[in-house]
């Protein structure tokens, strides 16, 4: 039991960085990726090939690379190749204001990469997918089974803090404010001088960046990754989890993906079988996800935690510095009182 | 009036085009703003005022013909470039960013400078946090003079219609622009508030801005602004003050005639 729980924990933690991801992305700078799970899956695979030896050694096993690199070459392959990707598809995507062009262009993208990995095998090995990848310092640590997956259940819970800590970071901050703001009204943004295509780039690349890094855990975790891993129904859950959890709130998000994608999910596994049909019980979970976000978009539209709207922990750096900080924070009351 | 024409003016806009479709909204169009004046601009519906705005602002594109701010050209560039020369611009309907509160929506309109780079959000966060108090006191002090301070912490969208004129001059305060374009800024304010609107227009004048301002209430033109530029069927039809423009055939016939 306790291993089954400490498994389903590593995957709750890893599917909060993905929907913290998404989060950068559609609850930040307002960009309706449908997408996004190319992002993950790039970075999965790149992991891959990364830590992977080289392809020649197996019978009928086509990939690139096969560098042979540890955990962290590894993940920062994938959090590089995530990051350019994003570059490349944001460049063109982004390039038209309306956000219907957009959404369109992330879809259209995500199923040529979706067509292209399951069809060319020498990139990844096409549909059979890549898989023996080896559990991460496997080898450098000695732990039982269960010790070992509770180190990597302590490594997925180190990257979430992580991960929200960055991007709650960049969400308080001057960046952050701008990007909320083309996210508001983008024709005020560039009135007051932002470009908005440039700030919507910037939270597309860190949305991408951070979805490859939670795409490289999760292989860890399945220890293979496949077209099969990866269908456009992905997507659609990770923003069903935010929706759920609240939108441009990055607690939400890591609420809203252990809630809608773990915790649900295996309390539906108590019911009991449904005519001897294993499928239904994947189906009725994915019916129910849906009817969740059609029910909180309905009674509670900014969802259980709604983003914040007061500057309340909003960017400072040690409290108050405004008030009460010598010397620079005297300059707010006087000047505020001088011209009155 | 040698005196006048000697200082070189804050805008130039020269024989200016712009067509829609067919339609010419703009054809020729050439006028000259003083520096640190305030300047209406009027006409009847469809004179091309609200386009002539939008040239100058670069929301949409000059077709043919110069528009230079205090030397520098305009045309050809995007909105956002022009707004970093310093020109600023508000709409018929205020724009603020609805889920931000009033005092980030004044600190989002100041210049960005490098404080927007993402990098900043994580490293040099104190020498950020300067810069940041420093524009917040600034922020602070404009809003007390346009009696926001009691909506300061809440987010924008929920302030009344006046209000958000009101915030709209403290964002364009904020930047410390050479010109101000306003675009109806009357629009849909009751009278009481018009005279505080008044006060925040002067108070961009004598912050050192070239004001232009759109507007149909001529009332409010007259007592507001030094001169006065006619636009009809896309050109301009007469400048001056409201006095002579009353003696002007032209300005008569197209504009004033039935008042």
């Amino acid at each position: 039991m306790l291993q089954y729980l400490v498994s389903v924990c590593s995957l709750g933690a890893i599917t909060a960085i993905l929907v913290l991801g998404v989060n950068v992305r559609w609850g930040l700078a307002g960009e309706l990726d449908l997408g996004f799970y190319l992002f993950p899956a790039v970075g999965a695979y790149i992991f891959g090939v990364v830590t992977l030896p080289k392809a020649s050694t197996q019978v009928d096993v086509t990939y690139i690379l096969g560098w042979h690199q540890s955990f962290f070459a590894g993940l920062l392959a994938a959090a590089v190749v995530g990051g350019l990707l994003s570059v490349v598809i944001g460049a063109v995507a982004l390039r038209r204001l309306r956000a219907n062009y957009f959404a369109i262009v992330t879809v259209a993208c995500t199923i040529i990469g979706y067509t292209f990995i399951s069809q060319y095998r020498p990139l990844f090995n096409g549909y059979n997918g890549i898989y023996g990848i080896a559990p991460p310092f496997g080898d450098s640590i000695k732990l039982g089974p269960q010790g070992y997956a509770n180190f990597f259940l302590g490594i997925c819970l180190f990257a979430m803090v992580a991960v929200f800590f960055v991007v709650e970071l960049i969400r308080r901050s001057p960046f952050g404010r701008a990007a909320k703001a083309v996210r508001e009204d983008e024709v005020a943004a560039l009135a007051f001088g932002r470009n908005p295509y440039i700030l919507r780039l910037k939270a597309y690349v860190i949305g991408g960046v951070v979805g490859a890094i939670g795409g490289a855990l999760l292989v860890n975790y399945v220890l293979a990754f496949s077209p099969n891993a990866w269908s456009p129904l992905e997507t659609f859950l990770l923003y069903g989890a935010l929706l759920v959890g609240g939108t441009a709130n990055n607690l939400g998000a890591i609420v809203g993906g252990w809630l809608v994608l773990i915790i649900f999910p295996q309390l539906s596994l108590l019911l009991p079988p449904i005519g001897g049909n294993p499928d239904a019980l994947p189906a009725i979970q994915n019916m129910v996800i849906g009817l969740l976000i059609i029910l909180t978009l309905y009674f509670r539209a900014a969802g259980l935690i709604p983003e914040l709207q007061t500057m309340q922990g909003q960017f400072r750096t040690k409290g108050q510095w405004n008030w009460s900080r010598k010397g620079h924070g005297q300059v707010g009351v006087v000047d505020a009182s001088a011209s009155v | 009036m040698t005196n006048a024409t000697a200082e070189a003016p804050a805008l130039v806009v020269n024989d200016v085009w712009r067509s829609f479709g067919g339609v010419k909204a703009v054809n020729g169009c050439s006028f000259e703003v003083k520096k640190n004046s305030i300047t209406g601009l009027v006409g009847p519906n469809g004179a091309g005022k609200s386009t002539m705005i939008n040239l100058i602002s670069g929301l949409l594109p000059v077709e043919k013909g110069e528009i230079v701010l205090d030397g520098e050209h305009l045309e050809g560039h995007t909105m956002d470039a022009i707004s970093r020369k310093g020109l600023i611009r508000t709409f018929q309907v205020a724009r603020e960013w609805p889920k931000l509160t009033v005092l980030e929506n004044v600190l989002a309109a100041a210049p960005a400078g490098n404080r927007e780079a993402v990098w900043r959000s994580m490293f040099g966060r104190r020498a950020l946090a300067r810069q940041e108090a420093v524009l917040e006191a600034r922020a602070r002090a404009l809003l007390v003079r346009l009696n926001l301070t009691a909506v300061i912490d809440i987010p924008a969208g929920r302030l009344s219609g006046g209000q958000k004129r009101l915030l709209e001059f403290a964002r364009v305060a904020m930047v410390a622009p050479k010109m101000v374009l306003l675009d109806e800024p009357l629009a849909g304010v009751n009278p009481v508030l018009g005279d505080e609107l008044a006060r925040a227009i002067h108070g961009l004048r004598d912050d050192g801005a070239t004001v232009i301002l759109v507007e149909h209430n001529l009332g409010f033109i007259e007592r507001n602004c030094d001169t006065v530029i006619v636009m009809a069927t896309g050109q301009v039809i007469g400048q001056g003050s409201m006095q002579d423009l009353r003696t002007n055939k032209a300005v008569v016939e197209a504009y004033l005639g039935q008042a």
